[in-house]
Order: C-alpha cells, then sequence, then structure tokens
C-alpha cells in the first residue's frame, strides 16, 4: 500500500533504490557533498596544506588571516588551516575506529539477540544497559591516564560505549524480520543459523545500521573532539578539539582561532547529522507527515482529475435504497495518499448504500479498497489520507461537508466501528474499564456509576460471563476473542445506527469466529442497526450478509443480494473469490495485513537516537 | 508487582557489583603503582614506600578489592590516597553539586521538552515541529561550552542577573543556590529538551498510528482525550530518554562543571584520574552508579506504572 | 595536579607540583628584620573578592603546599616568620632571632598576648609542638630537613637545633612553611577538618562552600591588624582561566591569578597588572654527563641547542610574552642574574650547526623525549628547532603523573620549572639536590662547577655569597647546565583600588601582599 516505505521483506534492489531516493533530497545530498568534502579535505591533507601544520613562524602567532595564511595563525605561530586539513584527519580516523569498535561489538550481539532470543537475548541486553549505565567518562580519563594517552586505544574505548546503540537497534529489526516467512523458509530448507544470520539478517539490519553510523560517527566526533578539550590525546598530532582548546584559552582576546576549528566541527556533525535524518526519513525512522499542502493537493487531484483519467473515473456501484431510506449511503467516493511519486489513488469511486436492519458485505482482496472505504466513511483515513465524495449520508444526514469536529461528533452516536485486529484496538495501558467507561461518560454524559452499570450490562450482553473480571483487566490479560467481544460492546454500546465491522472475525480462532459473527448479527437486529462488514471471506459473506458488494482496485464490480452473486456471479473476480473463500477458510489472514505490518514497522523504530 | 521490585533490584545490585569490579580492575591495571603521581618524583623510594605500606597498596590486588567492597557495602568508601581525607566526605561536597545541576536539567528537559514534544507531534510539519528538527542538529552539532559560554556572557557578563561561576549550597541560601544552579542548568538542558521533546514527538507520532487510536476516536472521544491516551503510549519512549539522559549528564558534565567552575564530580573524576587517586575514582563510580541504578529503577516503576505490560515480564 | 590548558596555565601547573616537590634547603644565611607588608592607600574596596588557581590542599598545616594555599593559610594562620617584597624574612610571631656562631642553633623570641582561637596561648612550647608537627609533615617536613629539633628556652624564647647548615631554612619558613596552629588541634589530629589558627581573619564556615568559595572576616584585635585592609575576604578556587575571566568580567572577582592572554581585555578595563618571575622554560638536560646519550655529555652539543632556540619568540608566542626572555635561572630581578650574559646565546642556527658539528655530529643525533598534553603548548616549537638543528626527537606521550614518573629517565626534556625567590635555595633546588626534574645533579663530574658551589656554601652571607653565586651561575650559563629559554612571570589582574605584590617561590602571594592601592 501507499504508506509503506519500509516493508518487512528486503529484496535486494533496495539498496540500490535507497541511494537513489537518497540522492533526490537535496539536504541530504549537501550534506553528503560536506561529508565527502571534508573525508577528501582529510584524505587530501598532505597536498592540500598550504603548510606543514606543525611549522612554527613566531610572526603569525595569533595572525588575523592574510599574507598566504587564509585563515590567520594560531597561539603557537602554526597555519590554521593547514592544522584544520590535517585535523580532519585526526577526526576521521577517530570516528571510524569508534564506529567499526561500536558496530564489531554492537551489530553480531544485536542480530543475535533478536535471532535467538532467550538467554542470548537476555545476556545481551542486561550487558547492553549496563554499558549505559556505567560513567563513562571515568572509564575513558582512567583508560586516557592509564594508556599514556594512546588515541586508538581511546578511541575503542569509546567505540564500546557506542555499541549498545548498534546492539538495540540491530536486535529490534533481527526480532521484526525474524518472523518473516522468508526467515522461516530459509531454515526449513537447511539453511545454517550462521548462513542465516549472515545473509538474511545482515542484509535487513543494514539500513537503520547506516542511520546509525552516522549518529554514532557525528557523536564521537564530538566526544572526541570533547576529550581533546580536555587536553586528552596525542600532543603531537593536529586535532580540532586541541585546536578549540587553543582557540578557548584566548576567545576574548583573539576569537577567530576559537571560530575556525568550532565551525569545522559543527559543520561535520551537522552534515552527519543530516545525512542521518535524511537517510532514517527514507526508510521512516523518523515519521514524516504530509503537511496542510500536500493534502489540498491530494485533495485537488482527486475531485478534478486530469481529463486523460475520465474515463477510469465514473462511478462504480449503485443504490438501491432511497436517500431518506438509508442508514448510510455514499456517493462517489475517492480516497488519495500523497506519495513521493505523486498521487496514489486507492478507491476510485464508489457508490452503495445500507438501510437500517440491513447487513451489507464489503469484499475484495487486499488492496481493493475495502477498507480505505470503510475508514473514508468513518472519517478515520490514516494521515496521508484523503477522501472526496459527492456525498456521504448517514441517518438520512449529509455528512461529507461538515467539518471535521462535527464528522467527529458522529462517531460513536451515529457510527460505530468494529476493527479487525481486538488486541491492538485496545489501548494497552488502560483497564477494560477505563476503555469502555471514559466514551460513556465523556461522549454519552453519563455518569461514573450509569457508565460503569452499562458497560458492565453491554459486556454481559455481549457474552462475557465474568464481566467484574473482564473490566479489572489489561488487555494483554484477555483473549482475543474476549477482546473482540470487548470492542464490540463499545462499539454498540452507543448505540449506533450504522455499525462498520472491519474483517471483525479475521484474527480469531475458528471456533470464536462464528460465535463473534453470530453476536454481530443479534445485536444488528436487536439495535435495527445498518451493519456493513468488511471482509475477504465469502464464507463471513454467506453466514451473515443481505447483500453484498464485490470490490476490485479501488472500484466495485459487483453488487447485489447474497443469493443472487452466490449463485450466479457477474464478474468472474467475483466467482474466484467465491471459489478461494470454500477453499481455503484460514490461511489467508495474511493477505488483508499487508496494510498494519507496514505500519507497525514504519513507526517501530524507537532506537533511532 | 513485588517480584517485579526485586528482580529489579536485584539486577541493580548486580549490575553495580560488576560495573564498580570492572573498574576497580581496570584503574589498577591501568593507573599502575600511583605514588609517583601522588607524591611527586622527588619523592625518596622509603618516602613511597612508607605510603605505599599507609594505603595498603603493597597489598595482593584481591586483598585490596575485597577490602575495598566488603567496607563499600557498608557505605565507607575510604579515605582519598591525596588527601587522606574519607573519600565519603569528598563525595558529600561534590555529589550535591552535580546532582543539584543535572537534577534541575532533567526537570527543565522533562517539563519543556515534554511540551515541546507535544506540541509538535500535535501539528507534524508545522513551524514548531521543523524549529526543534532544526534545533536538535544545531545543538548537535555545537561544541559542548559554546552554549554555556554565550549564556554566560549574556546573563552574566552584560546582564548580571546570574553569576558566571561558582556554587552556593542551598543552606547558606536558597536563591544564591538556585541562581547559581541556573546557567549550568540551562545549558546542560537545552540539548536535553530537544532529546526529548523529539523523542517524544516521534513516539507521539508513532503511537498516532496505532489500530487502538482510531478505535478510540472511533468511540467518539475528544481530540483531548484521545491526546492523553496517545501521550501515555509514547511516555515510555521519552522517559527512557530522559533517564539515560540523566546518565550521560551525571557523567559527563566536566566541560559545564569547568566553565562555571562548580566543584562537581565531573572535575573530582578528571583529577583524581590523573593523579591515580583509585578511592576516590571507586567511591565516584559507586556513587555515580548507585544513582544510575536508582533512576533505572524508578524508570522501571514508572513504566510499570504506565504501562502494565511491562510488570510481567 | 589539576588540569590545565592554556601555555600560561600550563607553566603554572607545573610550578605548582615542583614548587611541592621542591622545598629542601641546605645553605646558608642570617635573618634581617624589616617591616613587612606594603601600606594601603584606598578606602573603597571593603571586601577582597580572590580568584585563585587552585583549591586549598588542606587545612593542616604540615600537609598544605606552598603553591596556591599562600591566601588560605595567610588568612587564619600567623607564619613565625613571613617575607617582605623582596623574599627577605622578616619578624611575625619571632620577633627578632639570631643564629650560633656555627649556624647550627636558631634562637628566635616569640609575640606574646596572642591566642588560638580555641582559646589557648601560642607560647614557646605551642611553638615546639608546630615545629615538631611541621617537621614530621609529609610536605612541610622538606623545609626541617636539616632541623633536629625544637626546644623551649623559656616561655617565649625557643631554640631550633641544625643537623648542617642551613641558609634557605628561614626563607622556606617565610614562604608559607612556619604557620603556627594550636597545639590542642595538633594534638588531636582536627586540623584537616577546619583551621585553629590565631590569623588576622576567621574563616566562616557556615557561608562557604569548600572546593568553591571560602568566606573569611576580619578580626578586631589582631596584633598586626594594619597589614590586612579588607574586612572581608573571599577566596575562590578557579583553575579554568577562561572562567575566571568571567567571573572577573561579571564583577564576581575584584582579583585574580590571571592569564597573560587576557593582558590586552584587562587594560581595557582599566585594571592593575602585576607580574613577577615564577617558573623558568626550558629545556633540562638530564642526562648532562652522557651516560644515555654520549651527544648531550658535550658541551658544544649543549650550546648548540641554546644557540638553536629563539627564546624571545617562544616566550612572545607561547609565554604571550609575559617573562623574560634569558638563559639563566636566578630571577631576573634579582642580585646573581647578569644581564650581560642573556646575549651569550642569541639565536644563531648557523653557529649552532657549526657546534654540534665540532662536537662531531654534523649529521645530528635521535634523541627520545617525553610530552604529556600540558606541555604541548612549547611542542611544536621545540620539535622544529630540534629538526632544523638536526637532533630527531622521538616524541613518546604521557599523562602528567607519568611525566613526572618518567621525565626524569630520559636524557632530556622539556621543562617548565618554579623558581625560588632566594638565591641559596635556587642554588640547592636546581643544582645541587636531587629532584624530579633534576635527577641526577652530576655535580661531582664538574669539578669547577663543584668547587664553586662548596666555597658559595662555607661563603658569609651577603654581597660576598652573591659574587660567588654570580661567578657559579656565569659558570653554569658556559657550561650550558640547562638551555634555560625565559623566566615566566605569574600574572594578577586585579579592580582600580586593589595592588598584588608578587613574591617568586609563592604561586599566589599571601594576604600580606594584596593592599588596597
Amino acid at each position: 500500500m501507499t504508506t509503506a516505505p519500509f516493508p518487512t521483506t528486503l529484496a535486494p534492489v533496495r539498496r540500490i533504490s535507497l541511494l537513489r531516493r537518497y540522492l533526490r533530497r537535496p539536504l541530504g545530498v549537501v550534506a553528503l557533498v560536506v561529508l565527502l568534502l571534508v573525508v577528501a579535505a582529510a584524505v587530501l591533507a598532505p597536498w592540500l596544506a598550504p603548510f606543514d601544520p606543525n611549522f612554527v613562524t613566531f610572526k603569525i602567532v595569533h595572525a588575523d588571516p592574510g599574507n598566504g595564511h587564509l585563515l590567520g595563525g594560531d597561539s603557537a605561530g602554526r597555519d590554521i588551516l593547514s592544522r584544520l586539513l590535517y585535523g580532519a584527519r585526526t577526526t576521521l580516523y577517530g570516528a571510524v575506529i569508534t564506529c567499526v569498535a561500536g558496530l564489531l561489538l554492537g551489530v553480531p550481539a544485536g542480530v543475535s539477540a533478536g535471532y535467538f532470543g532467550g538467554a542470548t537475548d537476555r545476556i545481551c541486553s542486561w550487558i547492553s544497559d549496563a554499558l549505559q549505565s556505567i560513567p563513562g567518562m571515568i572509564v575513558l580519563l582512567v583508560v586516557a591516564a592509564g594508556t599514556g594517552q594512546s588515541f586508538p586505544v581511546l578511541m575503542v574505548a569509546l567505540g564500546v560505549f557506542m555499541a549498545p546503540g548498534y546492539y538495540r537497534i540491530s536486535r529490534a529489526r533481527a526480532m521484526a524480520v525474524r518472523k518473516e516467512p522468508y526467515i522461516d523458509a530459509a531454515r526449513v530448507a537447511g539453511v545454517t543459523n550462521p548462513r542465516v544470520l549472515r545473509t538474511h539478517m545482515m542484509r535487513a539490519v543494514y539500513a537503520p545500521i547506516v542511520v546509525q553510523t552516522a549518529l554514532t560517527a557525528g557523536i564521537a566526533i564530538g566526544m572526541q573532539a570533547g576529550l581533546q578539550f580536555l587536553g586528552i590525546g596525542s600532543a603531537s598530532t593536529p586535532s580540532w578539539g586541541q585546536m578549540m582548546n587553543d582557540g578557548f584559552n584566548t576567545m576574548l582576546t583573539y576569537p577567530k582561532i576559537l571560530l575556525w576549528p568550532s565551525i569545522a566541527l559543527g559543520v561535520t556533525i551537522a552534515a552527519l547529522a543530516f545525512i542521518g535524518s535524511t537517510l532514517a526519513d527514507l526508510i521512516s525512522i523518523r515519521a514524516e507527515q504530509p503537511n496542510r499542502r500536500a493534502r489540498a493537493r491530494v485533495r485537488q487531484a482527486l475531485a478534478a482529475p486530469a481529463a486523460a483519467d475520465l474515463p477510469d473515473r465514473e462511478t462504480s456501484g449503485s443504490h438501491v435504497h432511497a436517500i431518506e431510506d438509508c442508514a448510510l449511503r455514499v456517493e462517489n467516493l475517492r480516497v488519495g495518499y500523497a506519495t513521493n511519486n505523486g498521487i496514489k489513488e486507492v478507491v476510485s469511486g464508489v457508490s452503495l448504500d445500507a438501510a437500517p436492519g440491513e447487513v451489507l458485505g464489503i469484499v475484495g482482496e487486499s488492496g481493493s479498497g475495502k477498507t480505505q472505504t470503510s475508514f473514508a466513511v468513518l472519517d478515520l483515513l490514516p494521515s496521508g489520507g484523503t477522501a472526496v465524495a459527492d456525498g456521504i449520508w448517514i441517518s438520512g444526514r449529509e455528512v461529507s461537508k461538515l467539518s471535521s469536529a462535527d464528522r467527529a461528533a458522529l462517531l460513536g452516536r451515529s457510527i460505530g466501528y468494529v476493527p479487525q485486529e481486538p488486541l491492538s484496538n485496545l489501548d494497552p495501558c488502560y483497564t477494560i474499564e477505563h476503555q469502555l467507561v471514559e466514551p460513556l461518560r465523556h461522549v454519552h454524559g453519563l455518569s461514573k456509576a450509569d457508565a460503569r452499570a452499562r458497560a458492565r450490562e453491554v459486556l454481559v450482553r455481549v457474552g462475557i460471563t465474568d464481566p467484574e473480571r473482564v473490566l479489572g483487566s489489561y488487555p494483554h490479560q484477555i483473549s482475543g476473542g474476549m477482546a473482540q467481544r470487548v470492542l464490540i460492546a463499545g462499539a454498540v454500546s452507543g448505540r449506533p445506527s450504522v455499525l462498520v465491522a472491519d474483517e471483525p472475525t479475521t484474527a480469531l480462532d475458528v471456533t470464536v469466529q462464528a460465535e463473534v459473527l453470530e453476536l454481530l448479527r443479534e445485536l444488528q437486529q436487536e439495535y435495527g442497526m445498518a451493519l456493513v462488514i468488511v471482509t475477504h471471506n465469502f464464507g463471513v459473506v454467506a453466514d451473515i450478509c443481505d447483500r453484498v458488494v464485490v470490490m476490485k482496485d479501488g472500484r466495485i464490480v459487483e453488487t447485489g443480494l447474497v443469493e443472487q452473486i452466490f449463485r450466479a456471479p457477474a464478474h468472474p473476480y467475483t466467482a474466484e473469490l467465491i471459489s478461494a473463500s470454500l477453499d481455503d477458510v484460514a490461511g489467508r489472514d495474511e493477505l488483508d495485513q499487508g496494510w498494519a505490518p507496514a505500519h507497525a514497522v514504519a513507526g517501530g523504530e524507537d532506537d533511532a537516537r | 508487582m513485588l517480584s517485579f521490585i526485586a528482580k529489579r533490584l536485584l539486577s541493580g545490585i548486580l549490575l553495580l557489583i560488576v560495573v564498580c569490579s570492572g573498574t576497580f580492575f581496570l584503574a589498577f591495571v591501568a593507573i599502575g603503582d600511583p605514588t609517583p603521581g601522588l607524591l611527586g618524583n622527588s619523592a625518596t623510594a622509603a618516602q613511597r614506600d612508607a605510603l605505599r605500606a599507609k594505603i595498603g597498596y603493597d597489598r595482593p590486588v584481591l586483598t585490596q578489592f575485597w577490602d575495598w567492597i566488603s567496607h563499600a557495602a557498608t557505605g565507607d568508601f575510604g579515605t582519598s590516597w591525596r588527601s587522606f581525607q574519607p573519600v565519603g566526605d569528598q563525595l558529600a561536597l561534590r555529589v550535591p553539586v552535580t546532582l543539584s545541576v543535572v537534577v534541575f536539567a532533567t526537570l527543565l528537559a522533562a517539563v519543556i521538552g515534554v511540551a515541546v514534544g507535544i506540541a509538535c507531534g500535535l501539528r507534524p510539519g508545522g513551524l514548531l515541529d521543523r524549529g526543534l528538527k532544526l534545533a536538535s542538529v544545531v545543538l548537535f552539532a555545537l561544541p559542548g561550552f559554546w552554549v554555556s559560554l554565550v549564556l554566560v556572557t549574556w546573563f552574566a557578563i552584560e546582564l548580571r542577573w546570574f553569576p558566571a561561576i561558582g556554587y552556593v549550597s542551598p543552606e547558606v541560601s536558597v536563591s544564591g543556590w538556585l541562581s547559581s544552579i541556573t546557567l549550568p542548568s540551562v545549558s546542560l538542558a537545552l540539548g536535553a529538551i530537544v532529546m526529548v521533546g523529539e523523542q517524544l514527538r516521534n513516539g507521539f507520532l508513532q503511537v498516532n498510528n496505532q489500530d487502538f487510536v482510531r478505535t478510540l476516536r472511533a468511540r467518539g472521544l475528544s481530540k483531548r482525550r484521545v491526546t492523553t491516551h496517545v501521550l501515555r503510549n509514547a511516555s515510555p519512549s521519552a522517559l527512557t530518554v530522559l533517564a539515560l539522559m540523566f546518565v550521560g549528564l551525571l557523567g559527563g558534565a566536566i566541560v559545564v562543571e569547568i566553565v562555571f567552575n562548580l566543584p562537581g564530580i565531573g572535575s573530582l573524576t578528571q583529577s583524581s584520574s590523573q593523579i591515580g587517586d583509585i578511592p576516590v575514582l571507586m567511591g565516584l563510580t559507586a556513587v555515580t552508579v548507585v544513582f544510575v541504578v536508582l533512576v533505572n529503577f524508578l524508570l522501571d516503576l514508572v513504566l510499570g506504572w504506565v504501562n502494565p505490560k511491562v510488570r510481567e515480564r | 595536579m589539576t588540569r590545565t590548558r592554556t601555555a600560561a596555565l600550563v607553566a603554572i601547573a607545573v610550578a605548582a607540583a615542583t614548587a611541592l616537590a621542591g622545598c629542601t634547603g641546605n645553605a646558608g644565611g642570617t635573618a634581617g628584620g624589616s617591616t613587612g607588608g606594603t601600606s594601603g592607600g584606598g578606602q573603597e574596596i571593603t571586601e577582597l573578592k580572590a580568584g585563585v588557581f587552585l583549591d586549598v590542599t588542606s587545612w593542616d598545616p604540615a600537609v598544605a603546599d606552598i603553591g596556591f594555599d599562600g591566601p588560605y593559610m595567610s588568612a587564619v594562620y600567623d607564619p613565625l616568620v613571613a617575607l617582605d617584597n623582596s623574599g627577605k624574612p622578616v619578624p611575625a610571631l619571632a620577633t627578632k632571632w639570631e643564629w650560633s656562631a656555627d649556624r647550627l642553633t636558631l634562637t628566635a623570641d616569640l609575640r606574646t598576648g596572642v591566642t588560638f582561637e580555641d582559646g589557648q596561648k601560642f607560647d614557646a612550647a605551642a611553638a615546639v609542638a608546630n615545629i615538631e608537627h611541621l617537621k614530621k609533615g609529609v610536605r612541610s617536613g622538606q623545609a626541617y630537613l636539616n632541623v633536629s629539633g625544637a626546644t623551649a628556652k623559656d616561655e617565649d624564647t625557643i631554640e631550633i637545633k641544625l643537623t648542617k647548615r642551613d641558609d634557605s631554612l628561614l626563607y622556606f619558613m617565610g614562604l608559607g612553611r612556619s604557620w603556627m596552629a594550636s597545639p590542642a588541634a595538633i594534638s588531636a589530629g582536627s586540623l584537616a577538618n577546619g583551621p585553629v589558627g590565631s590569623g588576622p581573619y576567621t574563616f566562616d564556615k557556615a557561608n562557604s562552600a569548600p572546593q568553591s568559595q571560602y568566606v573569611f572576616t576580619k578580626k578586631a584585635d589582631h596584633w598586626d591588624t594594619a597589614t590586612y585592609p579588607f574586612p572581608s575576604v573571599k577566596l575562590f578556587p578557579i583553575t579554568d582561566q577562561t572562567a575566571s575571566f568571567n567571573a572577573m568580567l561579571s564583577g564576581q572577582l575584584n582579583m585574580q591569578f590571571a592569564n597573560a592572554a587576557n593582558l590586552a581585555k584587562a587594560k581595557e578595563n582599566g585594571w592593575n597588572v602585576a607580574s613577577k618571575p615564577s617558573s623558568w622554560v626550558g629545556v633540562q638536560f638530564a642526562d648532562r654527563t652522557g651516560a644515555q646519550v654520549k651527544a648531550l655529555g658535550e658541551q658544544k652539543v649543549r650550546q648548540a641547542i641554546s644557540y638553536a632556540f629563539d627564546s624571545a619568540g617562544i616566550l612572545q608566542a607561547v609565554g604571550n610574552g609575559a617573562g623574560t626572555a634569558t638563559n639563566q635561572l636566578w630571577p631576573v630581578d634579582g642580585g646573581v642574574y647578569d644581564k650581560s650574559m642573556d646575549t651569550k646565546y642569541k639565536t644563531d642556527m648557523a653557529k649552532a650547526k657549526s657546534l654540534l658539528a665540532e662536537a662531531g655530529y654534523a649529521d645530528g643525533f635521535s634523541v627520545k623525549m617525553p610530552m604529556s598534553p600540558i606541555f604541548q603548548a612549547w611542542q611544536p616549537a621545540a620539535n622544529q628547532t630540534f629538526g632544523e638543528l638536526g637532533i630527531k626527537v622521538e616524541w613518546v606521550d604521557m599523562a602528567m603523573p607519568d611525566y613526572q614518573k618518567n621525565a626524569p629517565t630520559y636524557p632530556m626534556f622539556l621543562a617548565v620549572i618554579a623558581m625560588s625567590g632566594n638565591d641559596m635555595a635556587t642554588l640547592s633546588d636546581q643544582v645541587t639536590t636531587a629532584q624530579w626534574y633534576n635527577p641526577n645533579p652530576s655535580v661531582d663530574k664538574f669539578p669547577e662547577v663543584k668547587a664553586l658551589v662548596d666555597e658559595v656554601e662555607k661563603a658569609d652571607e651577603g654581597a660576598a655569597q652573591t659574587e660567588l653565586l654570580k661567578k657559579l651561575n656565569t659558570k653554569l650559563v658556559d657550561l650550558a647546565w640547562w638551555s634555560v629559554w625565559y623566566q615566566a612571570d605569574n600574572t594578577y589582574f586585579s579592580v582600580k583600588g586593589i595592588k598584588v605584590q608578587p613574591v617568586t617561590g609563592m604561586m599566589f602571594p599571601t594576604l600580606r601582599f594584596i593592599q588596597r592601592g
């Protein structure tokens, strides 16, 4: 789907495309060029530097720029430019040592911990936490005092303290990737653990590691300069920290001596930071949000399609009820997302309706636009999504032109929602009671006691036998089926006239599925709601629906009564879906999850710091 | 819950022991014979032998280690090899200084960082959000002492609102204490505010994309109520960053201590590592790690309270 | 030693280290009585707020350093002997003294009517207890190496017995080795917790923050009250010179131990500037007999090195011009120093090379030298000059404690070494006795030097001794005993209304040298 910039499966071409996409970011390119210039300055220092960096000419002590000394002289009478150029070598050399040390320690440990889990994970994580708890400065100072100021040793020591950063990020990635089918496939195929680790895992952690390295290098350079500033490190090699130290002491009289190395240091670190954040954007470690202008652009494009597209833009689907008889009516709905490659339309002109007491199924494969349609009806599209429609009627009221606040006021009162994945749809931080009572009190204005009584009552109604225990529980303490009942209870407790259920049974055990459908049916009849069930499964349709809408590629290909569709599907796609549903009831869960895990990953890298 | 607390405490004590032992042996190997550093080289061999005997350096390393750790367990960190004052007294002087500054900076970071984080999370891509992103890069790239120097120049030398240097104990004057720690705390806090803000903002957006937020909205909850849910779910990562920052600042405030001439543990660390005063170094290590363990423990409790699932791990 | 960074700082820090390490003396001199301190002028400033480089080492006079402890100790303790502006011992708690004919007994009369803060009386018994305490002290003991003991002759007279003539004893006592503390506190061992003395000020512990700020209030009835003009004194240990200067700029200080690099700014602010030689900077030939590196045993090689260095340039560049370029290490404002000799090793690379060639080292030689971050300010110039001369130096990096530990094991090293204000103390500290910075005095290997030293040590104090020292100085310069580049000054800034009189040998002068003016 549109907002999955970093899918969990990594194709080999990804590296190339990452670089290519990187080069499209102007800020990133500038940062990269700056860094390359610094690297070039370091490598070419012997040829670029106008003077020997240690050559002392007393007449340029504290000298202003000029006379062949582009940046002037330092307090010992050495050419500042030459020292900056040579200092870049020290700085980068140190950063490389630190990053390599951190990488070599952190990444293999992190990947193993994430891949093997268990004791390996516990031990490695404990060590990593311990490292982060060590007063690093004490150790670095002791190391400096003890090793005769050896620069490489000091930088390796610094690298050890940077290792937890690498560890955490590679562990998180490895844990995510480990669940992927292709890893299982590899193992089943007899690929040994070391090989899986080497090939698949390393490839999976590659991108975040690059980001982490950019950040680590920045931190390492800063720390290195800090240590040199404190007078630690080799006295005979030029370094930026040392130069700042020199400048710091005379800054009131000769501020320029402090200025140059600070600029060099600042610019280098900033370049690394920008490279890191640009890369992070690309692999979505830092979730970027489309701004208002981008949303307006999408709206514009959806509402006024280019002339050439017009034939594809005709409304699909049809209405069977009069407007005033509808609990829900949608006319010519379009949903689009802004992407880097322009606007991607996922729902292209859909019309449908449902009367009170009617059960409407929206059926289609993943990517057909059925879920997007339901979210558009609820006005709960994910960020970046924009919906445009000729009209949306809920309980006979046109709502598509309402403000988002007025749309939000319909939620829970006129229209309810039952989600697909029960456990991820309950807030893990609050008890069930809180989650049921809160809307009753604050949306429906019940008193605390009334709200609690009502919550209990609804829980009993949805078939929960020990409501007190469930009310006092946290989401992780109850089963999936129980959670789905809680969610249904939450959705109907406001007595809405339309209930939208998005794959309400897909995530449940087969035995529970039928019970939940039965419950939905009962409630729908009891409350006289229009029930819209979004599903890929014609089994569900057969069980519960009155009418069905079949969607493919964002359009409705067929609408009709259930018996009619089953008897004589007009569209070959419908027939295909029907036979697939009947062959395989349980094995297709993954099909419709393309969306959810993609999002989980997109925001899941909280380790990037 | 009790077993959760016990487990965390046990893990903390284990950490304390491991880090202290590690530092002890590292210091012994790295520093070697401390007497030249302590006495200067004019000291005769006899004077050095006397000092070695006095500080017990002539005993086997393991004996010395056992001696240290068994005393340290009772809160007795021995005497400095240089001043022969109890290390505990030194720490009692130094730790409050650094702690005042670091705690104050952490509080500032927490309060302002959270406010900034929420503001940016609510309006991603907005002016404030872009400002935060820029500030994070700028503060990341600026050499550590720059912020301090700018603050001193403006608020101490030009405006004379706050003292340029020094630390006043709250026992002497509470207002003097606050005024003496303001500039150092602010210079430490700026970076921390940005980091906490960034973390919270990202956590906020990430949680915002989670399923349950949509469900909460579908129930008709107001934006403010939904934000409360999001915030609670986003807070662990920000809290973790805050705790990590506290740890980092505790040991890494050396430059700020120099610029503001604060007699804190950073400068003590530096001077004792140079002269090889191992008891003082060990005292510093132990105290720092104790604080780290305490803060991590506190963090675990808060995280456990925020998200009960954590408790059952 | 704490951290240090600037060139000026480096000098100081090392000087402080050496000052506490180099306090032995064993030559002769008698005490002259002259008035101590300068008298004050202005009236406005009632509070002295001084930025001292280092914190007080200890309130116990036996453990205190001379270097930067002077202002702290002088606030709360009275000395037996003080120094005057020229570094001559003058009466304090000892009102007068007399050497025996063999100069092995010193008889001193004591001031009466002085009491310590704990109510104890200062008398002969108290003085004896103090001297014994100081003699046993880790740091103070070095001043009393030649003292066998002290006895009370009567209520207000003591006798100090020496095992060997020691002409610098009174100088060291005056420098900061005769602070008198309450005998009760000495026997209780409680001095480390806080001072118990009879000094001009009371330590205001409640308003002080150890290691950060020390507050002292003047006593109303001190016997020497005229010498101390400020009703209140605050001392701030500030090692970082930028922090110290910021404090001075913000008005938190009105007097500071300064970095000469800030001279221009100080003048801009209209502050008083005082400075005095404190340390010598140059190359120390630890191996001047050529035991390790044969070349260094050659007078011509050492002379060549002296010729090669552009001392004035280094002073200007690295030392911010705060000091005097010279090849001698008796203070340039003293009697032994001979200005005419400073031209002897006028910078001349060609001459240096030819001398090296004459000595048989036309192609130079290789040598290892130690290097520590705090010396790194001088390294570029040194490395370059040695390189031009043809001496290939391999620098071995080490931390400061290691430097003290290891530097003497190298044939030569860069030196920043504290100077003495007393000429006989200079002789012993720099020439005759082994110090960390002078591990092999090797006087015996140079018969001419040995003969002169013997003569000096036997001579009567005064002009005769100074003449002999001058001869010795000339000889040592000719031998290129060291390659001194310059004598670095310690510099002090103070606001208008405060005047500082620096004293060679003290890194920071005691309070009697800080007056209104």
